[in-house]
């Protein structure tokens, strides 16, 4: 009997990002524009803005390639501004980077910088006047959730394209391929899931099937759901619920562990706690209470509090709120 | 009158007091470098501060008639300069202090103690991470060439012994002989000051050198500090002395100002108790913090002394910002007299306890650092920052690294995954696989074993399936 396996000596989705504009899933109308920018080895500076898992670093990576082709290495920089998101990164790397002639026969160089809208507004401000002394030699090609987070003057610089979740039916065939060229045997209900699951996150639903095929070459519902439940315990509903139900020493020790054993960070944290506020089984009051609650306090994080004071203070607020329901 | 910490510094082993066992090791060591180079050329002597580490090190070289050579942080500290003294010095032979040349095969040898080896190295740029991380690693494996290249002994002195041997330190774990320090006892202590003031001719209390031994707790230097600085001009020292030094037993004052907090409602005297504690508000806000919930238990006075407390700590949040110790008062009061009147009832507890968040902090602090070396590696393959891994890839790459023991020696490979970073992917469920990843070789030819399933027996192999995998 022939034995088939998934190949699981790399992170699927590294393996799986596509190469070439061709290739990217969705965002249909952007790809075409990138494919003409290409064509005429032309590039105004851009800016990406869309959620997570949407095609953003796949299309800056695809562009370079296909602009400067062998000398896409040397002409293209990618860097994080949320590992270092202060003015030190616009100062010290981008500056550097910036300023150097292209190489090859390439009229500029690009510089792709993920997660602009981490950067404070101080550095924001620096890299605006960076953009304009080098325009002539290099580009920038700004990744973003929110535009919004982006300050005028660099806006006003970018032509700005909006990532929208990846089409059910885009993620399907992309499932489906994948799942053909690693052998895997994914069942209707599986895929569904996936999809279900991911909401349009093409990173999330390829994480998810490569720790589905971690445990069993047969992909189902079941499956990936008891997988995709213990790969998050960073899940902040449970805490929630501990802090409604009246316990709050409990609550607390859950929001420790979030924030001690699996570091999450503050912000990560009350992000979450918003998201989920509206489905909880509140009076709508209570959850605009909440709501504002949990504004004041993402603002004082900003501010330099303390996380763990914060949010047990809002965590206190859940307790109370809960306590009108008994 | 010179530095007492120095004149009374042991001149030989036997005049270090405490730690016993650690000094028949380190003697031990010594020893073995009498016949030829031993397979540990260097030691690491971890302890708290004074506890004599520095001090055995060079009474060790005064007794072995070795040539001290120390480093520590008064000097210019880059990997360079490391290279150059202690390479230097370890693989040139020796002249003694009258230039005579002294070979190191007849026992000449030099001792290189690098004091406070944890930090050595200074940061180039704190707000550059990159630049901090080039250099830490340039250190660290400088001290670990020299080590490899020594002909000389080499002692290695550090405060934690994690810090230095984490991440790019840790082929200094195989390489070194670890010694620990403790803190002496405080008899030890109290008679080791006795002998001092017999020596200086000062006639001290005995319950004053008790004290002071007690309150070192175990730190030698600072109990030598001490005595000196309130035997300062006198031949006799009585019990009053002692107020000179203003201490205080800490836990018992920082008690009784949460009694004041969470019993009483007035203000003003809440706010004069607090002002006589000469403790850093962050700290007292822990404090509040911590036992907050464990007296307010009504639902209401918790959320409103939490309102209060957590604007006080907006406060501190403000002063750390704008370097502005202005908004310091503000934050005291919030938290004292806000989290006072924000009572409605008198509760009965009458306990207070100390913060878990400072508790659990500190024992997770390795891990975590552990964690954010993998998540520095997995940068190098997914094109993602370091907090993009942690939210999107880092829970479900765990995963599979745990599933799969295939990928797990897979990712070993490619990463360079060090063994604590595969304990800590591993996590305490799934330890059992770790000697078969660690020991896998450099390259797996066999396809990786997961399960075929045939459409008939789905059902029984769902069992046996669990099983298969754990058993790889």
């Amino acid at each position: 009997m022939s034995k088939e396996y998934p190949t699981l000596d790399n992170i699927w989705v590294e393996k799986y990002r596509p190469k070439i504009l061709n290739d990217v899933v969705g965002q249909n109308e952007i790809v075409e524009r990138l494919k003409a920018y290409a064509k005429t080895k032309n590039v105004p500076h851009l800016m990406f803005a869309g959620p997570a898992g949407t095609g953003k670093t796949t299309c800056a990576l695809a562009l370079a390639k296909e602009l400067f082709e062998d000398s896409w290495k040397q002409n293209f920089i990618e860097l994080n501004a949320s590992d270092e998101r202060g003015i030190g990164i616009i100062r010290g790397k981008i500056k550097d980077f910036a300023r150097t002639a292209p190489i090859g026969n390439s009229q500029f160089k690009i510089i792709f910088l993920d997660e602009a809208d981490a950067l404070t507004s101080d550095a924001q401000s620096a890299l605006r006047r960076t953009i304009e002394k080098y325009t002539r030699i290099c580009r920038f090609v700004l990744s973003a959730n929110y535009s919004s987070r982006i300050i005028e003057p660099i806006q006003s610089r970018c032509t700005v394209f909006r990532f929208s979740p990846i089409k059910e039916d885009d993620v399907k065939k992309y499932m489906e391929k994948i799942a053909l060229s690693e052998k895997l045997k994914l069942t209707p209900d599986g895929l569904e899931t996936l999809i279900f699951i991911s909401k349009g996150d093409l990173r999330k639903a390829i994480n998810i099937l490569q720790v589905g095929a971690s445990v069993s070459n047969k992909i189902t519902a079941e499956l990936l759901y008891e997988t995709s439940a213990t790969a998050k315990p960073e899940d902040v509903k449970a805490l929630i619920n501990t802090a409604l139900g009246g316990n709050f020493m409990a609550a607390r020790s859950q929001l420790y562990d979030l924030l001690i054993k699996y570091g999450l960070s503050g912000e990560d944290i009350i992000k979450q706690i918003h998201q989920s506020i509206f489905d909880l089984a509140l009076s709508d009051e209570s959850k605009v209470r909440l709501i504002e609650k949990a504004g004041e306090t993402e603002f004082r994080l900003i501010e330099g509090s303390n996380a763990h004071i914060q949010l047990e203070a809002l965590l206190a607020q859940f307790a109370l709120e809960g306590g009108k329901l008994r | 009158m010179g530095d007492w910490t120095e004149d009374y510094r042991p001149k030989s082993l036997d005049e270090v007091v405490g730690n016993e066992k650690a000094l028949i090791e380190l003697t031990k060591w010594a020893t073995s470098w009498n016949t030829g180079i031993p397979k540990k050329r260097a030691v690491i002597l971890s302890g708290k501060p004074g506890t004599g580490k520095t001090s055995s090190a060079i009474a060790l070289a005064n007794d072995f008639g070795w040539i001290p050579i120390e480093l520590n942080t008064s000097d210019a500290r880059n990997a360079v300069k490391i290279k150059n003294v202690a390479t230097f010095g370890a693989i040139n032979e020796t002249f003694s202090d009258d230039g005579s040349f002294v070979s190191s095969q007849n026992g000449g040898r030099k001792l290189i103690i690098l004091d406070e080896a944890d930090n050595l190295y200074e940061k180039i740029d704190s707000s550059n991470k990159e630049i901090d991380d080039l250099s830490d690693k340039g250190g660290k494996k400088a001290i670990i060439d020299t080590i490899k290249l020594t002909y000389q002994p080499i002692i290695l002195i550090v405060n934690d012994y994690y810090a230095l041997t984490k991440g790019s330190g840790e082929t200094l774990k195989s390489m070194c002989k670890h010694i620990k320090f403790y803190n002496p006892y405080s008899s030890i202590v109290f008679n080791l000051l006795r002998k001092i003031c017999l020596k200086e001719g000062i006639n001290v209390d005995q319950t004053v050198l008790k004290t002071l031994a007690d309150r070192s707790k175990g730190d030698i230097r600072s109990a030598i500090n001490d005595l000196q600085s309130i035997c300062l001009d006198k031949t006799l020292v009585d019990i009053k002395s002692l107020n000179v030094l203003g201490y205080r037993d800490r836990d018992k004052d920082i008690f009784n100002a949460l009694r004041d907090v969470f019993k009483t409602r007035n203000i003003k005297s809440i706010r004069q108790s607090l002002s006589h504690l000469d403790l850093d508000p962050k700290l007292v806000i822990l404090w509040i913090n911590e036992n907050l919930p464990r007296e307010y238990l009504d639902s209401g006075d918790l959320a409103n002394g939490y309102e209060a407390l957590s604007k006080a700590d907006l406060f501190l949040g403000r002063t750390a910002q704008r370097q502005n110790y202005a908004l310091w008062s503000y934050a005291c009061d919030l938290m004292n007299g806000g989290v006072a009147t924000a009572k409605t009832h008198n509760y009965p507890n009458d306990s207070y306890n100390f913060p878990t968040w400072l508790r659990e902090r500190k024992e997770f602090r390795n891990t975590l650092e552990v964690r954010d070396l993998i998540l520095g590696k997995l940068n190098s393959i997914s094109h993602c920052s370091k907090s993009k891994n942690r939210s999107f890839l880092l829970s479900y790459f765990t995963h599979m690294f745990r599933n799969n023991t295939y990928f797990a020696i897979k990712m070993k490979n490619k990463l360079d995954l060090t063994e604590s970073e595969i304990k800590y992917l591993l996590g305490e469920s799934h330890q059992h696989k770790l000697k078969d990843i660690l020991n896998s070789p450099e390259i797996i030819y066999e396809k990786p074993i997961t399960t075929d399933l045939t459409e008939e027996d789905e059902e029984e192999k769902s069992e046996s399936m669990q099983q298969s995998l754990f058993d790889f």
